[in-house]
């Protein structure tokens, strides 16, 4: 499948918020004529819980379709995609990091990154290792997920996010269980990564930010 | 790794429980089908135990034939409508000699002889091809073959009380017969041997081509009509044979007590068969519930292995691989047991002379039920995923 990296946004808004006008009346994304996430960009989405920010990353993953408007990924309306070209979409060009990491916990945290890894063999054993070195968690890659702390699950997650080919990052919430100097350096990982790939950036944020250079911020 | 997952919520016991039922529903069937196709041959190559029950021999009653009366014939009409029954694959008609036979035997000095009948047989229809059953009009002699009753009513019945030998059927082959045909102002004996004796023909039986030749040269110009048909059944069992004939003024002779049997035995093995369908239907339906709650246990993580990229068909695979084992397990073990009960009880059809089928239709039977069993189970594996990825 050819990398589509084009997301747009028609007069989108989820179907629930439809009776609630003060929720989305402030929102630079929610029921915007036109919303293009284009290749390169890298967006930090803000809102306070409850803002549809979840919402959004699963109707961009194709879990939910419960929204009016459009969506539009590459050239294709989500709505209209297969489960098999929506799993193609999961393995290659969009990498998701959902708010609750999805780590099993009676696997440890390098089987929990393998068993992403095995489908596209994107990453060498080493790679992975490498960066779990940088988010700083190498010591726990044997330790089951369960086991480990929400900071430290957060950074396996997202080292395993990042462990197939993509053209969209999509990561709901990265560090909000991060200090400063974590948030930092799994940063520079995500930039490392997004920036070898040309890809769109979409981070959700309540408040604590992931620290990337040249972000749009926009608020939900 | 995805089956270390997958596998947490497996119930052993459900498994097991699947397992044995499914086992004992494939016995069942295993055993009901191969004793059938042991006591049924469905073909007329294979040792026949209820007598010759693909064939039945049938005539129009002739009831007051004693007073003056005359047996009704059966016309080509009767015949090619009794070959058109779906539960008849030939038919054909005894052909009737139309003139008189005198056979006689001579032995040291004395001899006897008796007036006898004949009637032709197609080749097809003879359970014996002995050698010497041909005619040469050039060098005519003539080969018989007698009901193998006919001897044994000599043997036991009038050789003993006359003081006679018995004979057996080799010695009987070597006697020398003198047949005399008279009809058409011509008489004329020949030499004759009986070449064969039969447990299918109820009759004295000559090649087809000397009766015609016969009946040519002895009464020519009649063509007296059959008054027996000899049928070969495609359905011995079939109750429409008896309702046919009876309706149209046949009588059997003779195998109405194997097709009895043999119908009997069809509705036993089917109702056998049929029980052990419903276990493996039950079986079935442990199954697909056990994967149906395992699946609901499931949900979490498949719909975590569906958000990292796999699809529903790579998992729907990891579990019809254990319905794929546990069948195959099912199927030696089921297979195995019916082989060895096939086996227990074929010596002892042996030693009634009858000569077991082959056991591989049975088990290739067995492998299709379970292979479909595990394709539908696998079909609802799958949708049962998809349903997930939807919600």
């Amino acid at each position: 499948m050819k990398t589509p990296q084009r997301l747009i946004l028609r007069d989108m808004l989820p179907l629930a918020f439809a009776a609630e006008p003060q929720k989305h009346s402030a929102s630079e994304i929610w029921l915007r004529e036109v919303m293009e996430f284009l290749p390169g960009q890298r967006h930090i989405i803000r809102s306070e819980s409850g803002g549809g920010k979840s919402s959004l990353c699963s109707y961009l993953h194709g879990n939910r379709d419960d929204y009016s408007g459009s969506l539009t990924i590459g050239d294709k309306d989500a709505r209209r995609l297969s489960v098999r070209e929506w799993t193609e979409l999961r393995r290659s060009v969009i990498a998701y990091l959902p708010q609750d990491m999805g780590l099993f916990p009676t696997l440890t945290a390098m089987e929990n990154i393998i068993l992403k890894n095995r489908l596209t063999s994107h990453k060498t054993r080493d790679e992975i290792m490498e960066m779990l070195d940088i988010a700083g968690v190498a010591s726990l890659a044997d330790r089951p997920a369960g086991k480990l702390s929400i900071g430290q699950q957060q950074r396996v997650a997202l080292v395993r996010t990042l462990c197939q080919p993509f053209g969209i990052l999509l990561l709901d919430e990265p560090v909000s269980h991060l200090d400063q100097r974590a948030n930092l350096a799994v940063s520079q990982l995500i930039d490392r990564e997004a920036s070898a790939k040309n890809a769109t950036v979409i981070a959700t944020s309540v408040g604590n930010d992931l620290q990337l250079d040249g972000c749009l911020r926009l608020s939900l | 790794m995805v089956w270390k997952l997958l596998s947490t919520n497996i119930s052993r016991r459900q498994i097991a429980a699947y397992t044995a039922a499914n086992i004992i529903g494939m016995l069942i069937i295993g055993c009901a089908l191969q004793l059938y196709r042991d006591v049924i041959p469905s073909d007329d190559t294979s040792s026949d135990p209820l007598g010759d029950i693909r064939y039945t021999v049938v005539s129009r009653p002739t009831t007051n034939a004693i007073f003056g009366g005359s047996p009704q014939g059966i016309s080509d009409n009767d015949i090619d409508d009794i070959a058109r029954q779906p539960w008849a694959e030939t038919a054909s008609a005894f052909i009737p000699a139309g003139f008189d036979v005198t056979v006689g035997l001579s032995f040291g000095g004395g001899g006897f002889s008796t007036a006898l009948f004949f009637e032709g047989v197609p080749d097809e229809y003879l359970d014996v091809k002995p050698s010497g059953w041909d005619f040469d009009p050039l060098h005519p002699q003539v080969p018989i073959i007698l009901p193998r009753d006919y001897l044994t009513l000599y043997n036991f019945g009038f050789a003993p009380t006359r003081g006679l030998p018995s004979i057996d059927e080799q010695t009987a082959t070597l006697a020398p017969l003198k047949v005399t045909l008279n009809g058409n102002g011509i008489s004329e004996s020949l030499p004759g041997r009986i070449v064969g004796f039969s447990s299918r023909l109820n009759t004295i039986a000559v090649p087809e081509e000397f009766l015609l030749w016969a009946n040519e040269r002895f009464s020519p110009g009649v063509t007296p009509a059959p008054r027996r048909v000899i049928i070969k059944l495609a359905d011995p069992g079939n109750p429409e044979i008896s309702r046919y004939l009876s309706s149209r003024g046949f009588e059997e002779s003779g195998n109405g007590d194997a097709s009895r049997l043999s119908h009997f035995l069809r509705i036993g093995a089917a109702a056998v068969i049929g029980v052990g369908v419903l276990i493996c239907l039950l079986s079935a339906g442990i199954l697909i519930l056990s994967v149906f709650l395992l699946l609901q246990k499931s949900r979490a993580t498949i719909s975590g292995l569906m958000n990292l990229g796999y699809s529903p068909r790579d998992l729907s695979g990891y579990y019809l691989r254990l319905l794929a084992a546990v069948n195959t397990a099912v199927l030696l073990l089921a297979g195995g047991a019916t082989v060895a009960a096939a086996c227990w009880w074929q010596h002892r059809l042996a030693d009634l002379g009858i000569y077991a089928a082959s056991v591989w239709p049975t088990i290739a039977t067995m492998a299709a039920i379970l292979a479909i069993q595990t394709s539908l189970s696998g079909w609802i594996t799958w949708r049962i995923i998809r349903k997930i990825w939807q919600e």
